[in-house]
């Protein structure tokens, strides 16, 4: 049994519910008998790696379809070993070199030169080349980027690259002018009811057509995201009424929590609180960045405009200083411990001049 | 500084480092810095033309512990290396230990009287120094100078003997390779006597490829028959060589023990040093004392040597001095490391507790947390700030706080761990812990550990902090005197810990979401979700762990993740936490463990 | 970026004829064939197909007519031909046989160090060559060392390269192509003939892909052309890129034009609509619709780098802001570019941006 996510998941090119210019686009690539290196790019839950997917089968039939999961050892210039996780077809291998962490370079030219050479011995294949598909290009080090669009140059005769990133500011403009950049815009909020009434009415549950109006709102685009509301709120509740509360994430359930707790108290004693409940989230593995984005979210409904200017710059800059600094707890903190001494002030100038208090939450 | 004894201080330090670099001490081994220390007290001592002081015997071999119940130090840890040899002794296969900890805490003194006690045969491998010198460091042919220290130092290991070296098979002149070790037992020990090889410097060759060692202990592994004992050094520095050497897989993988002592409580401190006082001058001087353990910091031998230089100066005594001394001796220490790259810069091994951090450390954090400051005397109020700046206005600081970091013996990055863990608690306004938590993630930018690619003044990080922190907070927290550890690391390993599992539930799901985080921050945040996700035992297992350990999000307690608050004034640097149940074989696995990040 | 002109497989691309000479091309080439990227495929060949920068191409002419040669120093953008340039020459001066034996080409994909830079290059530099070519030709005894992105080279390096340009200063010229000058130590500038390349003109650029698009029967409308240019910034190896992009993603069945807004769309370029949509979230003084606006515009996928970058270009030009107004715009924008160019998150970043704009627009304090 397998969520509704991946059950219902299109594997077609001609399949595929939305952007269906782009589809046809990709049809001609495919259909034109080879096809340069691509950059798919577009925000998380757009649909980019089931777009992947349906090229590659389009490419190669249903070979593609039989995956299996191999762990690869690739030893560093320095000794190190390191075990990568790739999914391979007979025509294709998926990796996610960031895993590799500082490594990302060895393990990029290594998996790449192997398929290149191996690929010399099975001569039988439909096309002239392999493909690889790399996902989360814009996580790559610098170093990675450069060698790889060396990489590009030195294998295109037997292999393709499928990259796969969430935007490309930071993919290096080398790599991108190698690539033909496909943007996946997220789906629009028809299209996602849309789909989620198809779901649903394949797995014969009514779906208030109010519900999946909601659904599709608080999702933020995210399809992905969209589908697993709508099966937990099936799991919720059966049937589903129109007014049905929409689970969030626990985490995110966690961290409006957590947000709550700041603007009930701003003391040293709450930041100890809130310090606890940030090295909750942070050992669910929770990215920082995502913690402080969810956490200005939350802080900022409660701001009146110009102090929202203000919390958002801080949040930028200690955003900012999770990416230099090694402990990214102190920065959160400190972005905290800022909000409150200026929530605080609001507050007490709000007291100031009673008469005229005006708080627009 | 004294004004009486400023000139000749100044004309003694410079001759200090004088004979600290002179050429001849380059291959001075590294653990004979207390030799040398009694080099420089001689060296006074002659300048200073007292000839009524004749004693010129080291203090620190005057009063040597001759039996275990003598050594002072945490009895645990003497303890786990006495079950330790004793493992040894009862069988045959080689066995190899990593000591390690600060300098002056008595590993040495402890392997030797341990080992003695034991019956076993102490064999000490020193660098071969005759090579050293500068005209057989022949450049343009390093590898026959390399591969003779090399070899000589695996015939050590194997045959433990000198007079073994020229039955060997390995062609050395012998004229070529001098190289000394000494038996310190004299006697001819019957055969089966298991011996201890005590290594306390490395040849340079393997602390410049540190990939030799691990070939190195592979013979020792398959040809050796004794226990080695490697004596590190540990030090706050994290460019060291000794870290690289003693990875944590190179321990695991020749089933290396490895003990760390910490550095001399000042309980045993005050017994040893009162004891020398007491025999020397037949009192005890209590300011002496307090001195010299603050001035100290746990080294026992750097204890000695200090007392054993006031002694004799009878000069009035300031902390302040010492803690001058103190950082002279780093100093030029520090320069003679870098002139022969040799003097071992060691791991700092991350204590998750508190009960394993000196005190003086944790009086540090204190200090910067809580400074104290002098109140205004009517004459030296400065002249005041301008307006715009009137807020800044601080009362003077007692202790300067970039001295407080230089005096803890904590790493930066511990340092700030530190102090990040406390600072909270050591506030009561919220706009001034704005101020210092902002300073924290500024150090933290300019910490070693982050942006590895571009230049970063690194060595300002804890002043940053503790200059920062200090100048920020000026409301005290009267009664607050508590210092917990950081609890960074568990942190750290629950998130490793997570992220495997998370790696691992993504391979057994869903071949379309390799990525833990998004695994993390989408599909498996539906709790109500999860049952539907069980599609494979395995997986339902994994799923299972992963909410048992996981998902405490929605309650609100978090039981393992805060470290216990230990009273500062109270806290016992020894604690035995007793663990005599210990399984003898579980020794070898269950040693405090490095990590260093 | 001069990368991708240069060597990509030196010895398939055989540089396809130019403009005039490849009209005659048939349109229906093996598919594989084609894909060999057309900036390779249409780079000059010779010093009198260099279009645009008159300023070098009369001193490489001059050289060619037998006059001294100096250490040569290419600066400029991207795509505005120093590449091109430099390789054309070199391409007359030896003939297409003799390039392989008397020119060095590094770019920084290839190990750069200081090592290199002793081993490779002195090797190369120390061999001596005849004063003719291999068919007989006179020219001049040197060979040519082309330092393709000399600003990546590392500092000890630079300094080595300085003593070897000195030494063999007989036999070797070299040819430092650079995007930032600045980059590029003192001692070494002062050793070169420094050459800047400026952004190609519109009407240079749109002659160029107007008659590549002849020549590869690419459909594409006049509007688009200009789409490309705008797109392209000045860079014609970028406009390049995308006009073939664009030629793979149409419809060879219909006749359809590519339109602009192709163009925009393949280039990542935000659309003007956006663009004006974001703005005027800006003036509303709601951070509700700016919040909304912001979450569109990553939802679309558009990158924050190309946001930021049209939205310079736009408060440059807006006349509802003061000049100091800008300034502070223009300081938001630098900062929150260094942060996203450092990994941080794009939308707090954006957010941040706006925001800012935001209260510049509408609560401006004169």
């Amino acid at each position: 049994m397998s969520l509704w996510v991946d059950k219902y998941r299109p594997t077609q090119l001609h399949k595929l519910d939305y952007h269906h210019a782009l589809s046809s686009q990709l049809k001609r690539l495919v259909d034109s008998g080879d096809f340069p290196h691509l950059l798919f790019f577009g925000p998380s839950g757009a649909g980019k790696k089931t777009r992947i997917m349906c090229t590659l089968r389009e490419m190669y039939g249903v070979g593609v379809e039989r995956l299996r999961i191999e762990n690869i050892n690739i030893q560093t210039p320095s000794n190190k070993k390191i075990e990568l996780t790739t999914i391979n077809s007979n025509h294709h291998i998926e990796f996610n070199p960031s895993d590799a962490g500082i490594y990302d370079r060895v393990v990029v030219q290594e998996v790449l030169k192997n398929i290149a050479q191996m690929h010399t011995l099975d001569t039988g294949s439909q096309r002239g080349f392999k493909v690889v598909v790399l996902n989360e290009v814009d996580k790559l080090t610098r170093e990675a980027q450069h060698s790889l669009r060396r990489t590009m140059e030195k294998y295109s005769s037997n292999c393709r690259l499928i990259l796969c990133c969430n935007s490309t500011g930071k993919v290096i403009s080398p790599i991108r002018s190698r690539c033909l950049g496909i943007r996946v815009p997220a789906p629009s909020h028809e299209e996602i009811s849309r789909i989620l009434h198809y779901v649903c009415k394949k797995e014969g549950v009514v779906l208030p057509t109010e519900l999946s109006g909601r659904i599709a709102e608080m999702s933020r685009r995210n399809l992905r995201r969209a589908l697993l509301m709508v099966e937990a709120c099936r799991v919720q509740q059966h049937p589903m009424s129109p007014e049905q509360s929409i689970p969030l994430p626990d985490w995110e359930q966690y961290i409006k929590q957590t947000a709550d707790l700041i603007l009930m108290e701003q003391s040293p004693k709450q930041l100890l609180e809130v310090r606890s409940r940030v090295y909750e989230l942070m050992a669910h593995v929770i990215p920082a960045d995502v913690i402080m984005k969810y956490l200005l979210e939350e802080l900022v409904k409660s701001c009146d405009g110009s102090m929202k200017a203000e919390v958002i710059t801080a949040a930028a800059e200690f955003e900012h200083r999770i990416h230099l600094g090694s402990k990214p707890i102190f920065h959160i903190e400190a972005f905290v411990a800022k909000f409150m001494s200026m929530y605080k002030r609001f507050l007490e100038e709000g007291l100031g001049n009673l008469q005229d208090i005006e708080m627009d939450f | 500084m004294i004004g009486v004894g400023q000139p000749l201080r100044r004309k003694r330090t410079l001759e200090w480092i004088d004979s600290d670099l002179s050429p001849d001490e380059d291959s001075k081994p590294a653990d004979n810095s207390m030799d040398s220390d009694l080099e420089l007290l001689n060296v006074f001592k002659s300048n200073e033309t007292k000839p009524e002081i004749i004693e010129m015997k080291d203090w620190c071999e005057e009063f040597k512990p001759e039996s275990s119940s003598e050594l002072v130090g945490n009895k645990k840890q003497i303890n786990d290396l006495n079950k330790f040899l004793k493992y040894c002794l009862s069988r045959a296969a080689p066995s190899i230990l990593h000591l390690s900890g600060p300098p002056g805490c008595g590993k040495s003194t402890a392997l030797r009287v341990l080992g003695n006690e034991l019956e076993m045969d102490l064999v000490e491998w020193n660098s071969p120094t005759a090579v050293v010198t500068n005209t057989d460091i022949d450049e343009d042919d390093p590898i026959t100078y390399t591969e003779g220290q090399l070899k000589t130092f695996q015939l050590f290991l194997i045959n433990n003997k000198y007079s073994s070296y020229s039955e060997t098979s390995l062609e050395l002149h012998p004229d070529e390779l001098h190289f000394k070790f000494s038996i310190t037992k004299s006697h001819t020990a019957p055969r089966d006597r298991k011996k201890l090889l005590i290594v306390k410097d490395i040849p340079n060759v393997i602390l410049r490829t540190p990939s030799l060692m691990q070939e190195v202990l592979r013979l020792y592994h398959t040809r050796g028959r004794h226990v080695l004992a490697f004596v590190v050094p540990s030090s706050h520095e994290s460019s060291d060589p000794y870290w690289k050497l003693f990875s944590r897989e190179l321990l695991g993988e020749f089933g290396i023990a490895s003990i760390c002592f910490n550095a001399v409580h000042n309980t045993g401190m005050s017994k040893v040093i009162s004891r020398v006082m007491l025999q020397k001058t037949n009192r005890v001087d209590d300011l002496l004392l307090d001195e010299v353990l603050a001035a100290s910091t746990g080294d026992l031998r750097f204890a000695l040597n200090t007392l054993h230089f006031y002694l004799f100066n009878s000069t009035n005594l300031s902390c302040i001095n010492i803690l001058n001394k103190k950082k002279l001796t780093k100093r030029v220490k520090k320069n003679a490391t870098s002139l022969s790259s040799y003097k071992p810069v060691p791991p700092v091994p991350v204590y998750s507790s508190i009960k394993n951090h000196p005190l003086s450390s944790l009086h540090a954090i204190g200090k910067v947390l809580h400074a104290k400051r002098k109140p205004w005397r009517s004459k030296d109020v400065p002249a005041s700030l301008p307006s715009h700046l009137s807020h800044h206005t601080r009362e003077e600081l007692q202790y300067q706080p970039d001295h407080v970091f230089e005096t803890s013996t904590l790493s930066s990055d511990l340092f700030l761990s530190f102090l990040h863990c406390n600072l909270p608690e050591y506030s009561i306004d919220i706009n001034e812990l704005t101020i210092a938590c902002n300073y924290l993630s500024q150090s933290d930018i300019l910490s070693p550990l982050s942006s590895r690619l571009h230049y970063i003044p690194s060595h300002y990080s804890p002043y940053v902090a503790s200059i920062g922190i200090s100048h920020s907070l000026t409301q005290c927290v009267s009664s607050k005197f508590t210092i917990n550890g950081p609890i960074d690391r568990q942190i750290r390993e629950n998130i490793s810990g997570n992220q495997s599992l998370l790696i691992e539930i993504a391979r057994e799901t869903n071949q379309y979401e390799t990525n833990h985080i998004r695994l993390a921050t989408d599909l498996l945040s539906y709790h109500q979700l999860l049952p539907n996700l069980h599609n494979s035992n395995r997986l339902q297992q994994l799923v299972s762990c992963y909410k048992l350990h996981e998902r405490r999000f929605i309650s609100r307690d978090f039981p393992s993740l805060i470290a216990q608050p230990s009273n500062f004034s109270t806290v016992n640097v020894t604690s035995p936490n007793s663990s005599e149940e210990e399984d003898q074989s579980l020794i070898v696995e269950d040693f405090p463990e490095y990590e260093n990040w | 970026m001069d990368q991708f002109l240069k060597l990509a497989n030196p010895s398939s691309s055989k540089p396809a004829p130019t403009s005039s000479g490849g009209t005659d091309k048939p349109q229906s080439r093996s598919k594989r064939l084609d894909q060999t990227p057309w900036v390779e495929k249409y780079r000059p060949w010779g010093v009198a197909d260099i279009v645009s920068q008159e300023e070098v191409v009369a001193v490489m002419k001059k050289c060619l007519m037998g006059e001294d040669i100096p250490n040569l120093l290419f600066y400029g953008g991207p795509g505005t031909g120093k590449t091109s340039t430099i390789l054309a020459m070199a391409r007359e001066m030896f003939g297409p046989n003799d390039m392989r034996e008397r020119v060095l080409e590094l770019n920084s994909s290839d190990e750069r160090g200081i090592d290199v830079i002793r081993e490779k290059v002195k090797g190369f530099s120390t061999r001596a060559v005849p004063p003719k070519r291999s068919d007989g030709q006179p020219c001049p005894a040197i060979k040519l060392v082309v330092l393709d992105e000399a600003d990546s080279m590392t500092q000890p390096a630079q300094e080595a390269l300085r003593r070897i340009m000195e030494k063999e200063s007989r036999s070797t010229r070299f040819c430092l192509i650079c995007n930032y000058i600045s980059r590029i130590i003192d001692p070494i500038t002062s050793r070169c003939a420094k050459f800047r390349f400026i952004p190609l003109p519109r009407t240079q650029i749109e002659a160029k892909l107007r008659s590549i698009s002849q020549v590869e029967h690419v459909r594409i409308s006049e509007d688009a052309l200009g789409a490309l240019y705008d797109v392209s910034e000045g860079d014609l190896r970028k406009a390049i890129t995308y006009l073939q992009s664009i030629a793979r993603l149409q419809d060879s069945d219909s006749d359809n034009l590519t339109e602009a807004a192709q163009v925009y769309e393949i280039s990542g370029f935000i659309p003007s609509q956006v663009m004006d949509k974001l703005l005027t979230a800006c003036q509303s003084d709601s951070y509700q619709q700016l919040d909304t606006a912001i979450r569109q515009v990553i939802a679309e996928g558009f990158s924050a780098n190309q946001l930021l970058s049209q939205l310079h270009d736009m408060v440059l030009t807006v006349d509802i802001l003061s000049d100091k107004q800008k300034s502070a715009v223009a300081l938001k924008l630098a900062n929150v570019d260094k942060r996203i160019a450092d990994g941080g998150d794009e939308y707090i970043n954006l957010l941040d941006m706006c925001s800012l704009l935001m209260q510049q627009v509408c609560h401006a304090q004169l």
